[in-house]
């Protein structure tokens, strides 16, 4: 925690870390700021707040620098802007939205700054690099009340807030919606490494505000909403531990990256002839997870592109691009195995052994792609509580078959007439990927179910069971039993390997956030004195980060309106 | 337990039905049918034991007799209940080789509808003697139509051929020569029937590609029988 005091003033500036990162052994990264402005005539003396948190929380010291240059550049526009606006410049909302580009470019530059001066110190700065604005990445809002008008700049998701007498919040901001972070404005911008020009999206606000005696101006910002929760879990199933020979042939992943969620689940042929299903499925997984990390930004580009264009015709050529990448990622990987050379995209016969399903999900702010090679299955929890089952059954009636990374290429059949692609949109809750030791347990009840038009049995029971468990009793607990629970599905089912990839993200608040100073808190303050009351914020913010998908750590800016 | 709390609730396995078509026409008199009487009693337990080494399918024996016409001898028996709940009751010879009749009843049978929605291809086995007796190609044609005998792939065909039967006719219903065997002697046609419920039925319930012809990983067809062996020993009978 760090805090400075401007008494005179009455205005207070505070990072304090939550339970979690404490627990993790981590320090906040935030950024916090109190800068008293010129006094303009016929005023108060108003204090210019700034408040910036780093997005995906503040572990590493890359993270506080960007949030520590997002805070400075937002004081130092907004400063700016203020400066302008009180010399006679008429346009406010002009001045604002020049000061939100000034602060994401200054921001931009530090970065670029900084990651030069660490290349140096390592010795690898001669060679040009594309900076990776991404573990930099930050939320940032300023605000000043001056003449009774009420001046602010942010991007991503900060707060603001007036608040009465009472402690009851007039909330300016923040947005229900989610806003790009600073790495996501920038790399939204740049083109070929280059700015393309700074009209950024973001927020800024400028509005008369009544001076109310006693009240407060409070910035703060924070990860709107902690990263969310993964896990991935593969176990051998019943059948193949009868079998002391036969290795747990499935693999699951589950990452996320500056708020790109990935998922997959591979499940290797049982059939004794692919003797290599449980390397070919390792590899299936880690030539998706290449694929995606290897053009992250360009696949965050293309599904932007698709959520704004509302273009499901582009999700399936994204989707079948991916497919294909992962098809030769998983193709290298094989002939690396067995030393074999050869042309990258030529079949080789022993590649068969490898044999795998594949399947793989990115989710994306509002927006979750699917895709599938074989069996499995991947179900979503939406925004309305609302479980899916996202692909059609597949046909079990008669065979075991499944399509296969390791399909032989025929010149009939392309891997885009295998590979299925689906696209769901609105922000999910709860993501699961299974393999079809998971999935087929429940196949005869979802025949039915899809025969009768009812909802599918396994989506109930693997998608709106959790959900309701994790909404229950917290994540970790749902966690900490799933292998358990994966275990009895095997030995009651399909006796299989059984895999689960899974994200959840915590419910937003309800928006604003309930902030941790009203109501009660204020009014305390105000009775208390100003000293006293800002002494008890520390362990108030922190009380208020105990719940489980609260921030993780709170930047907070507060001075009294006078 | 709230139905979805409860994740295990609805869970069914997946079944594999093993058909098998015996023949007791009046040639199979004698040690021929005492034999394949003697070897279902020795295989069938065989088959017990191994469905519990590979339990992700739920195994089903249906034994079809034909001879003048055809019938199901049983329903679909669980074989983890053999030797508890049911027993196989010896064959008596006598009548023809109605071999379309078994077909046709087989092709009633083996539909989605009645077996439901979740199968490993269902492994069908013929043991037979003769030169069938009725127009079995118009009914293997009518096999060869229905859901689950279009495809290849859709179903496991074996055909144990106790000496005397048409090899070509049982090709012709496995679709693949190798899938017919010639059993000369009590041993052998043991062997064979184990090699078409036991290996067949294994292979059966194991994941695989839909890809035809897998390269490296052999070519996706079922295992090939074992070669013939002699007569073990003085107490082998001689068909």
């Amino acid at each position: 925690m760090s805090s400075s005091e401007a008494p005179e003033i009455h205005a207070t500036a505070l990072v304090v870390a939550g339970p979690v990162l404490i627990a993790a052994g981590h320090q906040a990264g935030g950024e916090a700021r109190c800068l008293a402005l010129p006094t303009p005539a016929g005023s108060g003396r108003p204090v210019l707040l700034a408040t910036s948190s780093p997005v995906d929380g503040g572990s590493s010291l890359t993270a506080s620098m960007g949030a520590r240059f997002a805070a400075e550049a937002a004081e130092r526009a907004l400063a700016d802007a203020v400066k302008m606006w009180l010399e006679g410049a008429p346009n406010v909302g002009y001045l604002l939205d020049v000061a939100r580009d000034a602060l994401v470019k200054e921001w931009a530059d530090r970065v670029r700054e900084d990651d030069r001066l660490r290349r140096d110190r390592r010795g690898s700065g001669a060679r040009s690099h594309e900076v990776d604005f991404g573990p930099y990445d930050a939320t940032v809002a300023a605000a000043v009340v001056v003449n009774g008008k009420l001046l602010a700049i942010g991007v991503g998701h900060g707060s603001l807030a007036i608040l009465d007498e009472a402690g009851l919040a007039l909330h300016v901001a923040p947005e229900q919606e989610l806003h790009p972070t600073l790495s996501q404005t920038v790399a939204e911008r740049l083109v070929d490494g280059r700015p393309s020009g700074w009209v950024v999206p973001g927020w800024s606000r400028h509005k008369d505000v009544p001076v109310t005696t006693g009240g407060r101006l409070a910035v703060t910002t924070a990860a709107f909403a902690p990263p969310p929760c993964t896990l991935a879990v593969s176990l051998s199933g019943a059948g193949h531990l009868r079998r002391h020979d036969k290795p747990c042939q499935d693999s699951a992943l589950a990452q996320h990256h500056n708020g790109l969620v990935l998922l997959s689940v591979a499940d290797g042929h049982g059939d004794d002839r692919y003797t290599h299903a449980d390397l070919g499925s390792r590899f299936a997984t880690d030539a998706f997870r290449e694929v995606v990390l290897r053009q992250l930004e360009s696949i965050r580009d293309q599904l932007s592109s698709i959520r704004e264009g509302r273009n499901d015709a582009l999700a399936g050529e994204v989707g079948r691009r991916l497919a294909q990448a992962a098809l030769l990622a998983w193709y290298a990987r094989v002939r690396t195995y067995l030393r074999l050379n050869g042309v990258e995209d030529q079949f080789d016969p022993a590649m068969a052994t490898f044999g795998t399903t594949l399947l793989g999900v990115l989710v994306w702010r509002d927006l979750v792609l699917c895709l599938r090679l074989g069996d499995g299955e991947v179900l979503v929890m939406d925004g309305q509580r609302k479980a899916h089952r996202v692909f059609p059954l597949p046909e079990k009636e008669f065979s075991n078959a499944t399509e296969s990374l390791s399909f032989v290429p025929d010149g009939r059949r392309s891997l885009a007439d295998r590979v299925e692609v689906q696209v769901l949109r609105g922000r999910p809750r709860l993501v699961l990927v299974c393999s079809d030791g998971v999935s087929d347990s429940y196949f005869a009840g979802d025949k039915q179910a899809e025969a009768e038009n009812r909802e599918s049995l396994l989506a109930r029971k693997w998608a709106a069971g959790p959900y309701e468990t994790i909404s229950a009793h917290g994540w970790k607990r749902w966690a900490d039993e799933l292998p358990a629970l994966l275990n009895r599905v095997s030995i009651t089912g399909t006796f299989d390997d059984v895999s689960v990839a899974a994200a959840w993200w915590p419910d937003p608040p309800a928006a604003p956030w309930p902030a941790p100073w009203e109501p009660g808190a204020l009014k305390a303050g105000s009775d208390a004195g100003w000293s006293s009351w800002a002494e008890t914020l520390p362990s108030v913010l922190f009380e208020w980060m105990k719940p489980e998908g609260r921030p993780t750590e709170v930047s907070l800016a507060i001075a009294a309106l006078e | 337990v709230n139905d979805i709390e409860d994740p295990l609730g609805g869970i069914t396995r997946r079944k594999l039905h093993i058909a098998m078509l015996l023949d007791r026409s009046k040639s199979m008199t004698g040690v021929r049918i005492q034999a394949l009487n003697e070897s279902m009693r020795t295989v069938l337990p065989l088959l017990k034991e191994a469905s519990e080494r590979n339990p992700q399918a739920d195994v089903y024996v249906r034994q079809l007799e034909f001879s003048s016409g055809a019938r199901w001898r049983t329903e679909w028996q669980p074989i983890k209940t053999f030797g508890d709940l049911w027993h196989y009751e010896s064959l008596e010879p006598d009548g023809i080789t109605d071999l379309g009749a078994a077909l046709d009843l087989l092709t009633s049978e083996l539909d989605p509808s009645r077996l439901g929605a979740f199968n490993y291809p269902p492994v069908v086995v013929l043991v037979t003697d003769g030169q069938p007796t009725d127009d079995w190609e118009a009914a293997l044609k009518r096999f060869n139509e229905s859901p689950f005998g279009k495809k290849r792939g859709r179903t496991v065909r074996a055909a144990v051929n106790v000496t005397d039967g048409d090899t070509e006719t049982l090709a012709a219903f496995t679709g693949d020569p190798e899938m017919v065997v010639k059993a000369d002697t009590s041993h052998q046609l043991t062997t064979f029937l184990k090699w078409a419920t036991v290996s067949l039925s294994k292979h059966s319930s194991m994941g695989r590609s839909t890809t035809e012809g897998n390269p490296g990983a052999g070519d996706g067809s079922p295992p090939p029988p074992p070669p013939p062996a002699p007569p073990a020993n003085p107490d082998d009978d001689v068909f």
